[in-house]
């Protein structure tokens, strides 16, 4: 565990099991077992519903199975969007400078002045929908910031650099230095940036899920099935706890796995 | 001097630029939360100068003049709600600050002071789990084990409704054991952050020189470890304290509504649920004018506890 390589393993490892539950899950629904039947609500957890029956005696078991797809996916899709945004803003602001890079870099303080928490639920409560894609935007917007610092700052650092200066010197044109020259060393704080904020999304998607914000759909995610369950607390206390393990467990997952990719890259550039 | 002044102006600025980032997010969003806005503009607005504004900008105007508008659920000025809740929160989130900082801390000195046993390898562990745990799980999990399973503390409230006792240590107390719960929730998460920190920062005091002297002079580990190291160690956790800041603001919202805690928090949440425009930008400009004073003071503590920052600040 001490190791890139080891974390990067159990990450990885912990992942592939939510993301064959999650397949698992789809394939079940393909199958034309979408409708789930019922058992007798309010069952506590035993060796037949290991986490117990909800109020309206759905097998929570089966409920983080199917929640599986959402909550992952929406957190992978906003982490994409905001590594893209960032690395642009970032990248931008890093080899350009002058006042583009001063006017981006403001624009990053101002965005990250604001609790990403607070500005999740802002513009989830304006738009007030309940569409994943609503969800996957607020998410991606909202949590590019620390990406775009990354970036900016490995991109003064390259520009430094006396390769790049000598293919300024010989007259390469900006596009081509910034692809050829800047792209190749961007990337790997762009990868390490990226896995590093996927636990970061679940938890804030779950977050939504469990103000009653999130993506609404006949199966709950994660966050709102702890919602839930907090409604029952006192009767069904193993729907919440099977809604934070499984969060818990997919973000372990994600945060061993940016660790390790970013112990992995950095001995890379040592 | 001028170093404070620039710094000060350029915080000043930055919360105005939220401000009206805001505001062209209302601008963009779809209609009824302009018209939702303008209600609640216009209602403060209507009595006294017989008008309504309609819209995002007047808002900024009023801002600039301390009027926020009036809350659509409360039916009072926005600003009087937050500062009439402020308190609670700032209670709660400075006790959760201090919290986190003395279990970081005792948790990196430990893991340093054990480094290689099982005691690292589980402690360890056991951080990179409460990292991953969502603030609102930590709480629930809280409320399940001491709230309702042992009944050690309150399940939810910022205070109880019926006195026994009279008098003013009584209330104190009551709202201290009110409190444990919340702020342990709160600080959880960011504790392990500072574990982590404190663990760094202390490996890397130790491999210093003036640490090698003192330990070939021959004091305890302990000694050397809290006297020496630690003193080092602590430097970057300033900073981190002030960035702490937004995740601790952004945490309240959630506990706050998980424990039903009468704070700004929570008034974020009903305003979110209740589509209650004027209080939701209340509160995202709050929200940043605290974040970015955090910075500040971070900043200024860093200035004042080391001396080469001060140089080259200027």
């Amino acid at each position: 565990m001490r190791s890139g390589l080891g974390r990067l393993l159990a990450g990885v490892g912990l992942l592939v099991v939510l993301v064959l539950v999650a397949g698992a899950s789809l394939v079940l629904h393909a199958g034309g077992r979408g409708d789930r039947e019922l058992h007798a609500p309010r069952l506590g957890p035993s060796l037949e519903h290991p986490f117990g029956t909800d109020h309206l005696g759905r097998d929570v078991a089966i409920l983080v199975v199917d929640g599986a797809p959402i909550s992952l996916s929406v957190a992978m899709i906003a982490v994409a969007l905001a590594t893209v945004i960032g690395g642009t803003v970032g990248a931008a602001a890093g080899i350009r400078g002058g006042v583009l890079g001063g006017v981006l870099m403001r624009i990053t303080d101002v965005v990250a002045a604001v609790p990403q928490v607070v500005l999740v639920i802002v513009i989830a409560a304006l738009w007030g929908g309940h569409s994943t894609m609503l969800v996957i935007l607020t998410i991606g917007l909202t949590t590019w910031m620390g990406t775009a610092r990354l970036t900016r700052a490995e991109a003064l650092r390259v520009g430094a650099a006396d390769f790049v200066q000598a293919a300024k010197a010989t007259g390469a044109g900006g596009w081509h230095v910034a692809i050829r020259h800047f792209l190749p060393h961007l990337l790997p704080v762009l990868l390490v940036a990226g896995t590093l904020r996927i636990g970061n999304a679940i938890l804030l998607e779950s977050s939504l899920g469990f103000l009653g914000l999130g993506v609404a759909h006949v199966t709950p995610t994660w966050g709102r099935l702890v919602w839930e369950g907090f409604a029952g607390l006192r009767d069904t206390w193993w729907v919440s706890v099977a809604g934070g393990a499984a969060i818990t467990w997919a973000t372990v997952g994600a945060n061993l796995l940016g660790d390790g990719v970013r112990d992995l890259v950095s001995r890379e550039v040592d | 001097m001028s170093w404070l002044l620039r710094r000060l102006l350029a915080s000043l600025m930055l919360v105005a630029a939220v401000a009206v980032a805001t505001a062209l997010l209302v601008e963009c969003a779809p209609g009824d939360a302009r018209s939702a806005l303008a209600e609640g503009m216009g209602r403060s607005y209507a009595s006294t100068h017989g008008a309504v504004r309609a819209s995002p900008w007047q808002w900024f105007g009023g801002l600039l003049r301390g009027d926020l508008g009036t809350s659509k659920t409360h039916g009072r000025p926005v600003a009087v709600l937050i500062a009439d809740r402020l308190p609670r929160t700032l209670l709660l989130t400075i006790t959760a600050a201090l919290l986190q900082l003395a279990l970081g801390i005792a948790a990196g000195v430990l893991l340093v002071r054990r480094r290689g046993g099982w005691l690292d390898g589980a402690v360890s562990a056991g951080l990179f789990v409460l990292d991953a745990m969502p603030p609102f799980w930590i709480g629930i999990l809280l409320i399940l084990v001491f709230a309702i399973g042992l009944g050690l503390f309150p399940v939810s409230g910022t205070t109880s409704y019926v006195f026994t006792q009279p008098g003013w240590l009584a209330r104190v107390a009551d709202s201290a054991w009110h409190l444990v719960l919340p702020a342990t929730a709160l600080a959880l998460g960011g504790a392990a952050t500072i574990a982590r920190f404190t663990r760094g920062g202390l490996l890397d005091a130790l491999s210093q020189p003036f640490v090698r002297v003192a330990a070939a002079g021959g004091i305890t580990r302990w000694r050397l470890l809290l006297r020496y190291a630690l003193r080092n160690a602590l430097l970057p956790l300033i900073t981190l304290i002030g960035l702490s800041f937004p995740g601790l603001l952004g945490g309240a919202v959630i506990v706050e509504a998980l424990f039903n805690w009468q704070g700004i928090g929570m008034l974020a949440a009903d305003a979110v649920r209740e589509r209650d425009v004027p209080v939701m930008l209340g509160m995202s400009v709050l929200f940043a004018t605290v974040v970015v004073l955090g910075n500040l003071v971070a900043d200024l503590l860093y200035a004042a506890a080391d001396p080469r920052v001060r140089g080259r600040a200027r």
